[in-house]
């Protein structure tokens, strides 16, 4: 197993330079309409009524970290078939406060093959791709138990992409199969991971989507070697750890009603971590610019030494459109986890009761 | 590490609240194009599938630019109705997430049916919309609703 702390230095390098030379080649001078700015920010608040971190930060002094990013995203069309888009963050997730979550070239084939190749978002999730636009979706964050980065670290990785559509009638199918590696340092989530490397080498996957008018269907799998340094596990680990990742959703967003859901499940092949299977439903109903919604979720882990990570919430809470780029959020949830002997969900250690979790955000796009 | 007053920067993203104001007038609208494109006519499913981000480039592999009129513009309020007949607010879900997707950037904007046909007339590969009164001979009809 070896780390190597250069390589995501050595990358970014070379895809500067690789940039700089395809910008030699087209040395013609951009036009103002080839390339766009586009940003946006999420100014949220969370206090909870226990005094154990939720999330590895919000406990009942309340908080502004968990939520709280604004991005920036510049597409560059270099020419028909060539663009560059990247996308810069800053959040108080991880250790890294400023993070390029996106990187790439993206090549235009035809109508119907696109290629994508440099840091790319790593699609566990059917909302994976806009994970931070709070502004996309109806909740202040998308449900925990499904996407809490307790259990999937890589949010990026760096390789390549092909986004392949076809018609099927009134239907539209994407299919997607990429491949590339992620190196992260982690996590506030978890004390024990508190400083540890993660990475991933071997890793690639297929999602495909199906979207009609107002429904779309999606499904996920993926595969990698999962190593890290830095925690302290016990002998009989042998690392690295494969580890699998299936994932199906659906949306449906009429003009008034909108369902969506989403089951994950993750697979280790070593007994020491959870397997895991996670799910969400969520109703929500548009009257004007006013959204009242409703969400399910549980968090399953079915491991050893102990089941740690059960967790159960609803959530109810109100999006309000002050505008046609922003909107305000309100939100309760309460979350169960002692359902399940010894279990800590995704809190940081055990509670006593249930907790009431009050969120509210302001998202912005422009 | 990089050091930034989050709390200045969300304060100047807070007062930036752009307010949408809507009325209708009607008059037909009319989808245009340079006079050089190689398009002569477009089904309004075509036209939806266009401004929708269903479809991205032209019959051809051609990129193709497309070009909005300012919310509030009556010309927009009736192409939204009348021709795409969806719901702006859909229809900008679908742009957003298509942005920070990576998947495409959405329509430029431009304030009115002058500003619109003078950018079509000049760029090779734009599309737009304006109402039927504006036309002349300086763009392409390859779409009429009266």
């Amino acid at each position: 197993m070896s780390f190597k702390k250069s390589k995501r230095a050595y990358c970014c390098s070379a895809f500067v330079v690789f940039i700089a030379q395809i910008l030699s080649i087209n040395s013609s001078a951009f036009a103002v309409e080839d390339i766009q700015v586009h940003g946006f920010a999420t100014a949220g608040y969370t206090v909870s009524d226990e005094d154990v971190a939720f999330m590895g930060v919000v406990d009942d002094r309340g908080d502004f970290e968990l939520d709280s990013i604004l991005g920036l995203q510049i597409d560059v069309k270099i020419d028909d078939k060539l663009s560059l888009t990247t996308q810069a963050v800053i959040s108080n997730k991880n250790d890294e406060s400023l993070r390029a979550e996106w990187a790439f070239l993206r090549y235009r084939l035809d109508d119907n093959v696109t290629i994508r190749g440099g840091r790319l978002r790593t699609p566990f999730f059917m909302l994976s791709d806009s994970l931070e636009v709070g502004h996309t979706y109806p909740w202040v964050r998308p449900p925990q138990e499904v996407y809490g980065e307790r259990h999937v670290p890589f949010s990026s990785f760096t390789g390549i992409d092909f986004l392949i559509n076809f018609e099927l009638g009134s239907a539209q199918l994407e299919l997607k199969p990429w491949i590339g590696d992620s190196d992260i340092t982690i996590s506030k989530v978890v004390p024990i991971f508190e400083g540890a490397e993660f990475e991933t080498d071997d890793q690639w996957g297929l999602n495909t989507t199906l979207s009609f008018d107002s429904l779309t269907f999606s499904a996920g799998w993926s595969t990698r070697l999962f190593s890290m340094e830095g925690v302290p596990l016990p002998p009989s680990v042998l690392l690295p750890v494969r580890g699998d990742f299936l994932g199906f959703g659906f949306i449906g967003d009429w003009d008034n009603l909108l369902l969506m859901g989403e089951f994950t499940k993750a697979d280790f092949d070593d007994p020491f971590f959870d397997d895991r299977e996670s799910w969400y439903a969520t109703i929500g109903y548009r009257i004007g610019d006013w959204m009242p919604h409703l969400t399910l979720a549980e968090l399953d882990g079915d491991s050893a030494p102990v089941p740690l990570a059960h967790q159960e919430s609803i959530t109810i809470g109100l999006r309000y459109e002050v505008s046609a780029n922003s909107a305000l959020k309100i939100e309760v949830q309460q979350v169960q986890v002692n359902n399940e002997p010894f279990s800590i969900g995704l809190f940081a250690g055990p509670i006593e009761d249930d907790a009431n979790i009050f969120s509210i955000a302001y998202d912005l796009i422009f | 590490m990089f050091k930034l007053n989050k709390k200045i920067i969300f304060g100047m993203l807070l007062s930036f609240v752009a307010l949408s104001t809507s009325s209708h007038a009607y008059s037909g609208v009319a989808v245009i194009v340079n006079p050089g494109s190689s398009i002569e006519t477009l089904s309004s499913k075509k036209i939806v599938r266009f401004y929708t981000a269903k479809e991205l480039t032209q019959d051809d592999g051609k990129s193709i630019v497309l070009v909005e009129q300012s919310p509030g513009q009556p010309t927009r309020d009736t192409f939204y109705q009348d021709v795409l007949k969806k719901s702006e607010s859909a229809v900008k879900r679908r742009w957003t997430k298509m942005l920070f997707t990576g998947k495409a950037t959405p329509p430029i904007i431009l304030t009115n049916d002058a500003d619109v046909k003078q950018y079509i007339a000049s760029n090779p590969g734009s599309m737009g919309y304006i109402s039927t009164s504006s036309v002349d001979d300086t763009v392409k009809v390859v779409y009429e609703l009266q």
